[in-house]
C-alpha cells in the first residue's frame, strides 16, 4: 500500500527516524488514545456491542473515504459524493420501496448512476480545464437537484429484507455484512492503489501531472477514470448506507459525508495537491473520528463542546502527522 | 471518441433531468431556489398576463415531504380558485427569503405570504410590500409587521405532544409507580423551534405521573441518520429507556429504523415509544405499523392536515385580497393528533377525531 518511493527517500534507503515513525502512524496512535480515554471514561464504551456499533455506524463512510482517497491523490477533489450517495440512495429506496424493480437490479442500476455521474464529473473536469473542486462545486448542485426531483423530498422505507441484510444483517450471526464488504473494498482498493501499475500511474498523475503526461501517461483518462471508480464506490456507499438505515430522503442521506471523507483523508496525510496517501491511515482516520463521535456521545457531552473537542483533537492530530515536517 | 464519450453523458444528464422533471407535473410547482426563474419559463408571470390575481409564498424550506407537499398544495388549491399561485424555497436562509420576496414584490403579486425563519430581519421587505399596495400574511413565525398572521405556536404544539406521549405512558405504564418509566428526550438546539419544542418535552414529568426524564440527547442535526446512530450508541449506555420524545420527524423516524432494524436488541415494542412533531407519510405508516406490534413509533401531532392548511391559507389569501379580512387578522392553527387510534382516520382523511381538549 506503500506510495511511490519517490515521496519517501528515507523510507527507500530502510532508515526512518522517530520523528518519521511517530508521524506515519499518528493516527493509530490517535485511535489507540481515544479508545484508552474513553474506555476509562465510560464503562460501556469498550463493550462488544459499541465497539460493533462503532463498525458497523462507520462502515459506509470508510467505503465512501476510499473513492475520496483515490480522488484526492490523483489530484482532485470531489465536493459531489454527497449528493450522488443521495442520488443513488433515493433511487435504489424508491424503485424497492414501490416495488418496480427486485433488489439485484435495483442495486446495479444505483451503481451504474452513481459511475455515470462520477464519470460525468471526471469528463466535466477535463472540458472544462477547470480544478474538479469547482466543477464538482456546479455539479454537487445539479445532483441536488436530481435527488429532488426522484424524492421529490418523500422518504422512502419499507425495503425488501433481502436489501436491508446488507446493512444490518451478520454472516453466522456475528460478523456485520456492511463491515465485511467494507473489508473486502477496502482490501481491493489497497491491491489496486499499492501493487497495481494502475495505481502507480495515479500517484503519479496526481504527484505531477506534467512530467506524467511527459512520462506517457494519459493523465486525463486517468482522472476520469479515478472518478468513475470513486462513482461505483460512492453507490456502494449509499447502498450500504440506506441499508443500514431502512430509509432514505434527498436531504440527510448522504449530503455532508464529503466533507467527513475529505477530513479523514487530510487528518491522514492525503496530500490535497495529489500524489500522496496511504489508505490504511485513511480508513484509521475515518474510524477515529466515528470513535470520537460516539465516545464523546457515551461521555454525555453535549452537543457544543463536542465541536470544540472534535476542532482540538483534529489540531492535535494534524500536529502529529505533520511533526516530522516541521522538524526538517 | 472523448468528445463522443463527453458528449453522450451530457446527453445522458440532460435526458435524465428531463425525465424527472416531467414526473413532477406542473413547471410552477418545481423548487425554484432563484424566484422567478422557474415562473417565467412556465409563461405565468403575473405582471404580463394581468388577469389573474396572483400571491407568492416564501417558503420556510421544501427539504422534506411536509414542506414540499404543503407548497404543491398550496399551488393547486390556489390554481382552483382561479390564482396564479407560485413559491419559492426558503432554504432555511433568511437571505434567500429577502431576495424571494423581493422579487416577488417586482413581479407585482397581490398578496404575499411568508413563512420566516427570522421574522425581525423581514421587517423592511414586509414593509415595503405593504407600502405598494400588497397584502402580507406572516405564515407560523410571526413577523413584526403584516396584514393578516396565522400562528403555529411551537410551545403549544410540543405540550400537545407532551400530553399525546403522556397519555400513551400513563395507560401502559397504569401499575407502575410514579415517575419510574425511564424517557429520553432527544433534541436538535440549532434553530429557535427546536430550542422551544425541545425545553417543553424536557417538562414530560409535569405532563405525565408515570414518567422519569433520564436523559437530554442533543443532536447536532435533525437527520434519520442521527437519530439512529444516537439510538445506538444511547442503547449502549441506558438500555432501560422506554419512551423518546422529540420534536423533530427525521430524529424519530432514525430511532425507529434503529429499534425495527435486524440488529436491533429489542423485538417485543409493547413497552416502547416514540413521540414526533410533525410526522410525515412514512410516520404515519410506523404508526400504523405499531397497533400490530411492528413498530415502536406511537404517535405524532401535526398544525392540521397539509389540505387544511392550504385550505386555511386560501381563506386568508382571498379574504384579504377581496377585503373580507380586515388588516391584523391573527388565526391560530389546530393541532392533529396521531396515534393508533387515529392514523387510520388520518391516512384515510387527512383529519383527525382527536383533539386538545380530550386531554384535559
Amino acid at each position: 500500500m506503500e506510495k511511490l518511493s519517490v515521496h519517501k527517500p528515507e523510507a527507500k534507503a530502510g532508515k526512518k527516524s522517530f520523528g518519521k515513525i511517530f508521524s506515519d502512524l499518528s493516527m493509530p496512535i490517535l485511535l489507540v488514545i481515544l479508545l484508552i480515554v474513553f474506555s476509562i471514561l465510560s464503562k460501556n464504551f469498550f463493550s462488544p456491542t459499541n465497539l460493533v456499533n462503532i463498525l458497523m455506524q462507520n462502515a459506509h463512510a470508510a467505503v465512501c473515504a476510499c473513492g475520496i482517497m483515490m480522488i484526492m491523490v490523483s489530484g482532485g477533489c470531489d465536493l459531489s459524493i454527497g449528493y450522488q450517495m443521495s442520488v443513488s440512495a433515493v433511487l435504489v429506496t424508491k424503485l424497492l420501496s414501490e416495488g418496480v424493480v427486485s433488489v439485484p437490479v435495483a442495486i446495479i442500476l444505483a451503481i451504474a448512476l452513481c459511475m455515470v455521474l462520477g464519470a460525468f464529473n471526471g469528463v466535466m473536469g477535463m472540458l472544462l480545464k477547470s480544478h474538479t473542486m469547482i466543477v464538482t462545486l456546479a455539479t454537487m448542485s445539479i445532483f441536488q437537484g436530481i435527488s429532488y426531483l426522484i424524492s421529490n423530498s418523500r422518504v422512502f422505507s419499507g425495503m425488501p429484507d433481502s436489501y436491508l441484510f446488507l446493512g444490518q444483517g451478520r454472516v453466522f450471526g456475528v460478523i456485520p455484512v456492511n463491515v465485511l464488504i467494507m473489508l473486502i473494498i477496502v482490501v481491493i482498493v489497497a491491491i489496486i492503489m499499492g501493487k497495481t501499475s494502475i495505481g502507480r500511474k495515479i500517484y503519479a498523475a496526481g504527484d505531477n501531472p506534467e512530467a506524467a503526461r511527459l512520462a506517457g501517461l494519459n493523465v486525463k483518462k486517468i482522472k476520469i477514470l479515478v472518478f468513475t471508480f470513486a462513482g461505483l464506490l460512492v453507490g456502494i456507499a449509499a447502498i450500504l448506507m440506506s441499508a443500514r438505515a431502512g430509509s432514505a430522503d434527498s436531504g440527510t442521506s448522504g449530503p455532508g459525508i464529503e466533507f467527513d471523507g475529505i477530513t479523514a483523508g487530510v487528518l491522514a496525510g492525503v496530500a490535497l495537491k495529489g500524489g500522496e496517501g496511504t489508505l490504511w491511515k485513511v480508513i484509521v482516520a475515518v474510524y477515529a473520528l466515528g470513535v470520537l463521535s460516539n465516545g464523546m456521545q457515551l461521555i454525555g457531552l453535549g452537543t457544543y463542546p463536542q465541536y470544540i473537542a472534535k476542532g482540538l483533537i483534529m489540531l492535535l492530530s494534524l500536529y502529529m502527522s505533520n511533526r516530522n515536517a516541521q522538524s526538517m | 471518441m472523448k468528445k463522443i464519450i463527453a458528449l453522450l453523458l451530457a446527453l445522458a444528464m440532460c435526458v435524465g433531468l428531463a425525465a424527472c422533471n416531467n414526473s413532477t407535473g406542473n413547471e410552477s410547482q418545481a423548487p425554484a431556489s432563484q424566484p422567478g426563474t422557474t415562473e417565467s419559463e412556465a409563461g405565468n408571470d403575473p405582471a404580463t398576463d394581468g388577469e389573474k390575481p396572483s400571491v407568492g409564498f416564501v417558503t420556510f424550506m421544501t427539504s422534506g415531504e411536509f414542506f414540499q407537499s404543503l407548497a404543491d398544495t398550496y399551488v393547486t388549491t390556489m390554481e382552483a380558485e382561479g390564482w396564479d399561485a407560485y413559491y419559492v424555497d426558503g432554504q432555511t436562509n433568511p437571505s434567500v427569503q429577502m431576495e424571494a420576496a423581493e422579487n416577488y414584490i417586482a413581479m407585482g403579486v397581490d398578496v404575499l405570504a411568508i413563512w420566516s425563519i427570522s421574522p425581525e430581519s423581514m421587517t423592511t421587505v414586509i414593509e415595503e410590500a405593504m407600502a405598494q399596495g400588497i397584502k402580507v400574511i406572516a405564515f407560523v413565525a410571526q413577523t413584526e409587521v403584516y396584514d393578516a398572521v396565522m400562528l403555529s405556536d411551537d410551545a403549544v404544539l410540543a405540550a400537545n405532544l407532551a400530553k399525546l406521549a403522556a397519555q400513551w405512558i400513563d395507560t401502559t405504564y397504569a401499575d407502575a409507580e410514579d415517575h419510574s418509566v425511564p424517557v429520553a428526550v432527544y433534541t436538535c438546539r440549532a434553530a429557535n423551534t427546536g430550542v422551544i419544542q425541545g425545553d417543553v418535552l424536557l417538562q414530560i414529568e409535569d405532563y405525565s405521573t408515570k414518567a422519569k426524564l433520564v436523559k437530554e440527547v442533543e443532536c447536532a442535526d435533525e437527520s434519520a441518520t442521527t437519530g439512529q446512530t444516537t439510538a445506538e450508541n444511547l442503547y449502549v449506555t441506558n438500555p432501560e429507556i422506554k419512551v423518546f420524545l422529540t420534536a423533530h420527524n427525521g430524529l424519530a423516524q432514525g430511532i425507529n429504523n434503529y429499534f425495527t432494524s435486524m440488529n436491533s436488541p429489542v423485538t417485543d415494542y409493547s413497552d416502547m415509544g416514540i413521540f414526533c412533531i410533525n410526522g410525515d407519510t412514512a410516520t404515519a405508516e410506523a404508526i400504523q405499523a405499531s397497533k400490530d406490534g411492528g413498530s415502536p413509533l406511537r404517535g405524532t401531532v401535526l398544525t392540521g392536515s397539509v389540505q387544511d392548511t392550504a385550505n386555511e391559507l386560501r381563506d386568508v389569501i382571498i379574504g384579504l385580497y377581496d377585503g373580507t379580512i380586515e388588516s391584523g387578522h391573527v388565526q391560530n392553527a389546530t393541532t392533529l393528533f396521531v396515534n393508533a387510534d387515529t392514523v387510520d382516520e388520518y391516512l384515510e382523511t387527512g383529519k383527525t377525531s382527536l383533539t386538545a381538549e380530550d386531554f384535559e
